[in-house]
């Protein structure tokens, strides 16, 4: 098995070639050599050993080439009237999609026309009948789309084995094609616009380009901030202003959010990887780090590109929603929500968890609302039974809470003393309640993920855990700190409070830690894969 | 009395405009980098500590002590002589401390070597060359380092936008497109050290804190060149009975392992890749004769058996370019002919001299004494 361990994915290109050049740590970066099962399958070290080193370096945040792509179009927006301005960035929202794959351009234009059209024809409409007729063209387009880029394989493969297990043997349909980068991000967010316009919350725009810039903004195109038509659509169609203080703030969140992502997300990656292989047979101390580290990565790769985000837009002159709000020191899992991923939750309350009634008709309908709405939470991330399992579990957390709400109340009435121990617990609580989600989230299948919490009922060998600490602990330390900081403030911006040479040192020191520890520009982002 | 001019004071609206309009942070972080990277990371920088800090040789430390030899030269007393001795792996085998005393006080050589080395950093290095005032660069190159493929990798001793710009340019635009992306690293290692350092300052400083041990590690990589987009050609095949034949003879000269070297000599062909290569050179050699440094370049020698494995006329090729190079450039240049003969007990494998590193600095030694016109053991 060494010998098959050892084998070495040799780059074909010379732009794989840099990578393999940077990679003169190669264990550092490959090393997945984790107890492997004797079962495992070629496939699956195959998987194990190539890892990332066939990642194709595409237009990331985290890549020189959207560097010199972001200064191109920074340089000219500054250069141009508003007007011209938004032409211009759709333009560039276009090409760094098509950088991406540029045969899925069609699908994004295609999108934008049918909600653009219908919401004007929404607009338009008196009689209630062909006004919920022109919703769910807008709907069931959209939704078609994700279905058939997203989903139709999955359900055509359960099907087949439902199926199969009754004895009735199906060959599934597969199309078995590529999945559409940001798919799910820009047709909720389409899906949105024309929502508001039939619930009469915005009008219409008229500018079809205004629209399309909307849709396809780059900076947050492919995975969000899901923006809301009643936030961006007016920043595009005012005057904007690009500021000194604009960009400042912009650069600061480019900053924090390329070190969370390249140099915290990024350096835990190989720990996580090789402790969720599915041939790797961990201890359970081993799984309890890696699942840890795995809340920080996400955490630290999702909020990292929503900072990018924002960042960029800032510097732009818009302002992007705020899509986390130190979630980890949630109290309960309805605060999580409210501090996690915001524009999708939110999303999901207002368009899905609201229309199916949301808590107006009874506690059990609004558990079943509650698991309805977190359930399909969990199918959009993926097309894969162990992301619905995590929305399950998760709509569970939430139907529980609401039930045990009022007890858990009345746990923090008392001395400062008394709420401060609860209030330290529930957030302890809380975080482990979603890190167990975070298991569900990251195992292969729902199989492997049963077997990692399997785990924790074998072994308590330390194994290679007590060498994981020290790593896990300078790497997750930083962030830890801030989070910290920013909780005592009660302000996010909390470095921008400091004082001006402090502030330069953070700044600074920051700067040379990405482009000197960064694990490596060009990792994909985690949520790419949604 | 009242001035027209509004007085900016602390409070006045004009200073607090200025205030919130400047980034004074940032410009403040920007200086700190700046003078970080320059002074931390050039060669005056404490490479020693560094050196020091490396768990163990490999190309990181060669880095670090390319660093240690161009402040050598940075400290020559200006009566003294400055020769740059730069090459792959092979120009290791030329040893600074063989050469003779007498010649040591008049000149101060210093060796940039090690398995990255090929033309393209050559080409990187002529600034370097040119900030430190070299008097003479002599080049360690035969048809082995120039019909092998294209290679070239951003964390290496040296950047330069020069070389940058001459590899795009001799790749023309839809090279310069498909690589964009290396190009694009390239100009970031030539812009800041920290990034072009990544790897040695990672070793060095970080990877026992961040580094996860996660049971057998793999083995480092072996950095073989390897095909791309600028082609090697194909080499006549072995037949079966010729490889085993070869592969016993090789493992009882070379008991220590020679895999990785047959398969470096196997991959010498003619090609595209070759006149890339070639051109790679030639700039560089161009770029320091017009700056009035004195270039050597002396053949590097094989193992016997090597030059059985690829197509000798190959060494041809190599020897007319390097004809052109002394018919345009004034170059001086020492072919296998005029040098000391080389035998295979010299080599520590296919293609490192071991027993014969003292044939080779001899060479050296003799050339750069000749072209300085200093005491010279020939005119002796």
């Amino acid at each position: 098995m060494n010998s098959l361990m050892r084998q070495q994915r040799i780059p074909t290109g010379l732009s794989e070639w840099l990578l393999f050049g940077l990679m003169s740590d190669f264990d550092r970066r490959g090393s997945c050599a984790l107890r492997l099962s004797p079962m495992a399958r070629p496939r699956e070290q195959a998987v194990l050993m190539c890892d990332h080193s066939n990642s194709h370096p595409r237009m990331l945040f985290n890549s020189l080439e959207f560097g010199f792509f972001f200064a191109l179009v920074f340089g000219v927006t500054l250069l141009l009237p508003h007007r011209a301005q938004n032409r211009w960035l759709l333009l560039a929202s276009y090409v760094f999609y098509a950088a991406w794959d540029w045969r899925f351009l069609g699908l994004l234009a295609l999108s934008t026309t049918i909600d653009y059209w219908v919401a004007r024809a929404i607009h338009q409409a008196v009689d209630s009948k062909y006004r919920r007729a022109l919703l769910a063209t807008s709907v069931v387009s959209n939704l078609g789309i994700l279905g058939i880029f997203k989903y139709a394989d999955f359900f055509g493969t359960s099907l087949a084995r439902l199926l199969g297990t009754l004895g009735v043997e199906l060959q599934p349909f597969l199309l078995e094609v590529v999945l559409p980068v940001g798919i799910s991000f820009y047709t909720f967010q389409t899906l949105s616009y024309t929502i508001d316009v039939y619930r009469r919350r915005m009008a219409p725009t008229h500018d079809f380009l205004d629209f399309a810039l909307f849709v396809s903004f780059f900076p947050q195109l492919v995975a969000g901030p899901i923006e809301r038509a009643s936030r961006l659509l007016p920043q595009i169609g005012a005057r904007r202003k690009v500021t000194m203080v604009g960009i400042q703030g912009g650069s600061w969140l480019i900053l924090w959010g390329l070190f969370k992502k390249v140099v915290i997300g990024d350096n835990l990656a190989p720990l996580i990887d090789a402790v969720f292989a599915p041939a790797a047979e961990p201890y359970a101390p081993e799984v309890l780090l890696a699942t840890y580290a795995f809340a920080v990565q996400i955490y630290c790769d999702f909020s990292g590109y929503t900072d990018i985000a924002r960042g960029l837009a800032q510097c732009l002159g818009f302002e992007l929603m705020l899509n986390f709000d130190l979630p980890y020191l949630a109290r309960n899992p309805s605060e999580f929500w409210r501090r996690w991923h915001i524009s999708l939750s939110t999303w999901l309350r207002d368009y899905l968890y609201i229309s199916l009634g949301g808590n107006r008709h009874g506690r059990w309908r609004t558990y079943r609302n509650l698991l309805l709405t977190m359930l399909l939470g969990g199918l959009w991330h993926g097309a894969a039974w162990h992301f619905v399992a995590w929305g399950g579990y998760h709509g569970l957390l939430l139907g529980v809470h609401r039930a045990c709400r009022g007890a858990l109340d009345r746990l923090t009435i008392g001395s400062a003393t008394r709420q401060r121990a609860v209030h330290l617990l529930s957030t302890l609580f809380t975080f482990h309640l979603v890190c167990l989600g975070w298991l569900l989230f990251r195992a292969d299948s729902l199989s492997h993920a049963l077997s990692l919490v399997g785990r924790f009922g074998g072994p308590w060998h330390v194994g290679l855990a007590s060498a994981w600490l020290l790593p896990l602990t300078v790497l997750a330390g930083p962030l830890l700190l801030m989070q910290l900081a920013q909780a005592k403030s009660g302000k996010l911006n909390v470095v921008q409070q400091m004082p001006l040479v402090l502030r330069a040192a953070v700044y600074a020191g920051l700067f040379l830690v990405v482009v000197v520890f960064g694990e490596d520009f060009g990792r994909p982002f985690i949520y790419f894969q949604f | 009395l009242r001035v027209s001019a509004p007085i900016v004071t602390e409070r006045s609206p004009r200073a607090q405009r200025l205030r919130r309009g400047l980034p004074f942070a940032g410009i403040l972080a920007i200086l700190a980098v700046y003078t970080l990277d320059t002074l931390a990371l050039g060669p005056r920088g404490p490479w020693q500590t560094v050196d020091g800090l490396l768990p163990g040789p490999g190309l990181e430390r060669d880095i670090v002590i390319d660093q240690q030899e161009l402040r050598a030269l940075l400290e020559t007393p200006p009566d003294q002589k400055r020769a740059l001795v730069v090459g792959s792996s092979r120009a290791q085998s030329f040893r600074p401390q063989l050469i003779r005393s007498e010649l040591r006080h008049s000149v101060r050589f210093g060796r940039i070597a090690h398995g990255l080395i090929a033309p393209f950093e050559i080409d990187s290095l002529v600034d370097t060359a040119l900030a430190i005032d070299t008097d003479v660069v002599v080049i360690l190159l035969s048809e082995f380092d120039l019909n092998r493929p294209v290679f070239i990798a951003p964390p290496v001793s040296f950047g330069s936008f020069a070389a940058v710009r001459d590899l795009a340019q001799l790749g023309g635009p839809a090279f310069s497109y498909e690589h964009r992306l290396l190009l694009f690293r390239l100009s970031a290692a030539c812009a800041l050290n920290s990034y072009r350092y990544r790897d040695v300052l990672q070793r060095a400083f970080a990877d026992k804190w961040r580094r996860f041990e996660l049971g057998d590690p793999f083995p480092r990589p072996t950095r073989v060149s390897h095909p791309n987009q600028v082609e090697g050609g194909t080499p006549t095949p072995l037949s079966g009975a010729d490889q085993k034949n070869l592969f016993s003879r090789l493992g009882q000269l070379f008991p220590g392992g020679y895999r990785s070297t047959f398969d470096q000599i196997r991959s010498v062909t003619r090609g595209p890749h070759a006149d890339f290569q070639r051109g790679l050179v030639r700039r560089a050699v161009a770029r320091l004769h017009a700056a009035g440094v004195a270039i050597v370049i002396v053949e590097t020698p094989v193992h016997p058996l090597s030059v059985t494995l690829y197509d000798t006329s190959i060494r041809d090729d190599f020897v007319g370019f390097a004809s052109q190079l002394v018919s345009e450039f004034g170059v001086v240049f020492v072919a296998l002919e005029d040098s000391e003969p080389y035998v295979g007990e010299d080599f520590g494998d296919l293609v490192h001299l071991e027993r014969g590193a003292p044939k080779l600095t001899r060479t050296i030694e003799t050339a750069v004494a000749e072209v300085l016109r200093v005491d010279s053991p020939l005119r002796r």
